[in-house]
């Protein structure tokens, strides 16, 4: 069987729920795969593909709370829908706030968990397809020279050649010529795609 | 997982200290209604009151409740008022628990024939009046439930002391009031100083304005005797207090006043046979104790005599020079007396001067050593006090803490059972049945509830190890202990709780913690059963029976008792109806009684609230050791 490339995540201490909790997933077709502490978790190689984890909040070591902080560092993370025998409102709030998909109370309907789990899915596509983006442009960025990276910082300042030849001390044709270039590699025609470009990739100006 | 629950279970049952507690109330609180015929603040009612509690504090150690109204009748005659009074009476005591009625004062017992309802009129009564008022009550003839005490004002024998006093005094003025009281006593007192002295000048100052009467009374003459009878109120219908008079009186003159009543005493009256208004709240207070210990109010006489006295004061005396007169008579009562020592006893002062000083160092010492006791004793009450309050917090808590635990432990298999079975329902649903599947479903489904049941058997299996040797325990002071823990959240919560135990030793073979975990359930179980109950209904009772060589301990509370729904299942865990608590606490108790071979049992009250009951066999004494 190839490894599918969406997957769910049931990070629980409770062997009967990692038990039950997958064969409820896999009914619906979800690949499943179980840990029985974050620390467990932590250690699986790095996956790229789109899902979500199901995590229990009361985790010995590593709890839920402190897996979810840990996991938010990365752009690409997985959302979390939490999962807890003894729910507290401030921990549900905590968790929430900082952008888990939701917080269900066991026992909980399947209706509920897979709702769920279908809004977490929805929201790993949209990060992974935005994460895709990013890392085309990145790509796209890595082809300019250095002189050409230098250039499009402050083209999209909005400086006119002149300036931008004046502050480099180069002469403006050759500003001309890397413009062109810049275009070119990056495959736009406007300043403004340019400036949305850089705003993506998270570029910023040169302020002197 | 299981070992946090048996730690907590553990814990509960070593944590029950033992220490000694003060003896509880074990009798109802009696409850005492007066009903006073004139105003509230009449000097009168003052001292009766005053002194009626006084000998019950020293008497009477069961605790009592006063509740007193005043009928005013002397500012506001009119019947259609007292009608209407006594409707918001009859209704305000109906529920009211009465023990005793005490009415004082004219006018009272024909308004209450009148207008009291049958529970009123029904009540022991203690009727306190004057014996020439209470005449006109025959025709209302006294209920067969009352003791009468009747007041009489002697004013022949004042008389005859004012002038046994100052035979060469030749004029006497007779002050009174406005209103009926005070001309009817005028009169008698008139009647008397005619019928004694009638060589002497008589001047009648009575039914005048009160400036009138100051006015009369600062021309008099030296060598003038002032009675004073009553003085309710003037001709100008301003109402005054008999005291109150006296004392405007006496800044007008140096004559000396007798009055009737000891009540002026502390306003410059000279002095008198009197009428004692101290007395009577003595004696009313020694009859409410024989009628509330069960004496038959009718079957009580109280002879007039004791309520007079002769009374004079000291400072009064002396500036006539009479404080050592032999026409004071023996067996009268000196108010305010100064002792003069060093003119009496020189000799012996200076004597004994030297032995005062030397204890005084004493003194001075023992009451630094008392002081530093007190605080001592008040530091050991005060942390005694904290240490239960933290004993009964702390019991509370690991209650909370195991049901937590135990709702923890059940939720996992729970939930897992639920996510098996529906997955199984999803899989039937789209026609894709792999048996394998089916059967690891199934499995797990078997699996999590034996889990799930063994969380639950493993409360009676903790409970089965905790067992412990059995001991032969003091029953009545182990329940007292159960009171004593719970006695600061009681006050809190505004619950009575009243012990009604067996006057004899009870001894039962018994785990006494265990026993006491039972009956703390019990308690607390009636206190959470009387949150929403009002006030004065507040009450928990426990009272023991013993029967057949076995002792039943009952805790009864007045609350919303028990649930139709879980009657049949008290017993069993998680049967609960309250919103907090986990239904665990009388599963254990049964647990804890079966053990010790007794029975357990509950019931509501026809009257309200439910009483639990647990039954012990009795301390099997064996002569042999």
């Amino acid at each position: 069987m190839t490894q599918k490339d969406e997957k769910i995540f049931v990070i629980d201490d409770d062997a009967s729920v990692r038990r039950s909790l997958p064969l409820l997933l896999k009914a619906s077709d979800y690949d499943v795969e179980t840990f029985s502490s974050s620390e467990e978790f932590l250690n699986r190689e790095q996956f790229n593909g789109t899902g979500c984890i199901i995590l229990d909040i009361n985790l010995e070591g590593i709890s839920g709370l402190e897996l979810q902080e840990e996991l938010m560092n990365k752009q690409d993370s997985l959302p979390i829908v939490f999962i807890t025998g003894k729910g507290g409102v401030p921990e549900s709030v905590q968790a929430l706030k900082k952008g888990a998909i939701d917080f269900l109370q066991k026992p909980f309907d399947d209706e509920q968990l897979l709702n769920a789990v279908e809004e977490a899915l929805t929201k790993s596509h949209e990060i992974k397809k935005e994460f895709d983006q990013l890392k085309k442009l990145q790509d796209l960025l890595s082809n300019l020279t250095e002189r050409e990276l230098e250039v499009f910082k402050y083209v999209i300042t909005g400086m006119l050649n002149k300036q931008i030849a004046y502050k480099l001390n180069i002469a403006e044709h050759t500003v001309k010529l890397h413009r062109g270039k810049i275009t070119e590699k990056l495959g736009v025609k406007s300043v403004a795609e340019l400036v949305r470009i850089a705003e993506k990739a998270g570029i910023s100006y040169p302020i002197k | 997982m299981y070992s946090r629950l048996k730690i907590y279970l553990v814990v509960i049952f070593l944590s029950i200290p033992v220490f000694a507690s003060p003896a509880l109330e074990e009798d109802e609180t009696k409850n005492i209604l007066f009903i006073c015929s004139m105003n509230e603040g009449i000097v009168a009612y003052q001292m009766i009151l005053d002194n009626f509690k006084d000998l019950l504090l020293k008497e009477h150690t069961k605790p009592y409740k006063l509740f007193i109204e005043y009928l005013d009748v002397g500012r506001f005659p009119d019947l259609s008022y007292q009608e209407y009074l006594f409707e918001r009476f009859n209704k305000k005591y109906m529920g009211a628990d009465l023990d005793l009625l005490i009415v004082i004062g004219p006018r009272v017992i024909p308004i209450i024939a009148n207008y009291a309802s049958e529970y009123l009129k029904n009540l022991p009564t203690i009727s306190l009046d004057f014996n020439y008022t209470s005449d006109n009550y025959d025709k209302y003839s006294l209920h067969s439930n009352t003791t009468e005490i009747l007041a009489t004002i002697d004013a022949k024998k004042n008389i005859d002391l004012a002038f046994k006093l100052f035979p060469d005094y030749s004029t006497i003025y007779i002050v009174s009031g406005a209103t009926t009281l005070d001309n009817f006593i005028n009169k008698v007192t008139m009647d008397a100083v005619h019928e004694l002295y009638s060589s002497k000048k008589i001047v009648n100052i009575a039914n005048i304005p009160m400036e009138t009467v100051l006015d009369r009374v600062s021309q008099i003459p030296e060598k003038s005797i002032i009675v004073v009878t009553t003085f309710t109120s003037d001709a100008n219908n301003v109402n005054y207090s008999t005291p109150e008079a006296i004392r405007l009186i006496s800044k007008k003159t140096s004559a000396p006043i007798f009055v009737l009543l000891d009540t002026p005493f502390e306003e410059g009256a000279f002095g008198g046979y009197v009428t004692s208004m101290k007395m009577a709240g003595f004696e009313a207070g020694k009859t409410a104790i024989r009628i509330l210990n069960g004496e038959n109010p009718k079957s009580i006489k109280i002879d007039p005599d004791v309520l007079n006295k002769y009374v004079f004061d000291w400072r009064e005396l002396k500036k006539r020079g009479l404080e050592d007169s032999e026409l004071i008579p023996a067996g009268s009562m000196i108010l305010h007396q100064e002792y003069d020592f060093i003119d009496t006893n020189k000799w012996l002062i200076s004597g004994a001067l030297l032995f005062i000083i030397l204890q005084t160092l004493l003194i001075v010492n023992l009451v630094q050593l008392n002081r530093k006791q007190k605080v001592t004793t008040k530091k050991l009450l005060e942390s005694e006090n904290r240490f239960r309050e933290l004993v009964r917090e702390e019991r509370i808590l690991q209650m909370g803490e195991l049901a937590a635990s135990l709702s923890h432990e059940l939720n996992q298999p729970l939930t897992a059972i639920r996510n098996s079975a529906q997955a199984g329902l999803r899989i039937m649903k789209k026609n894709k049945i792999d048996p394998a599947i089916i059967d690891e479903i199934l499995q797990n489904i078997v699996d999590d509830d034996k889990r799930a049941a063994e969380v639950l058997s493993s409360i009676r299996q903790l409970l089965k190890l905790e067992k412990r040797e059995k001991q032969k325990i003091d029953l009545n002071q182990m329940i007292k202990q159960v009171a004593d823990i719970f006695k600061g959240e009681l006050i809190i919560k505004n619950i009575k709780l009243q012990l009604n135990l067996s006057e004899n030793l009870v001894y039962v073979s018994a785990d006494s913690t265990q026993i006491q975990q039972v009956l703390l359930n019990f308690v607390s179980n009636a206190a959470q059963a009387m949150e929403d109950v009002k006030d004065d209904k507040r009450v928990i009772k426990i009272f023991e029976e013993i029967v057949n060589n076995k002792v039943i301990v009952s805790v009864r509370d007045y609350g919303t008792g028990i649930d139709e729904t879980i009657k049949g299942k008290l017993f069993k865990p998680f049967a609960t109806t309250k919103e907090k608590g986990f239904g665990i606490g009388l599963a254990i108790s049964k647990t804890i009684i079966d053990e010790h071979e007794g029975k357990i049992w509950a019931d509501n009250n026809s009257d309200g609230g439910a009483t639990f009951s647990f039954q012990l066999n009795l301390w099997d004494y064996d002569p042999k050791g």
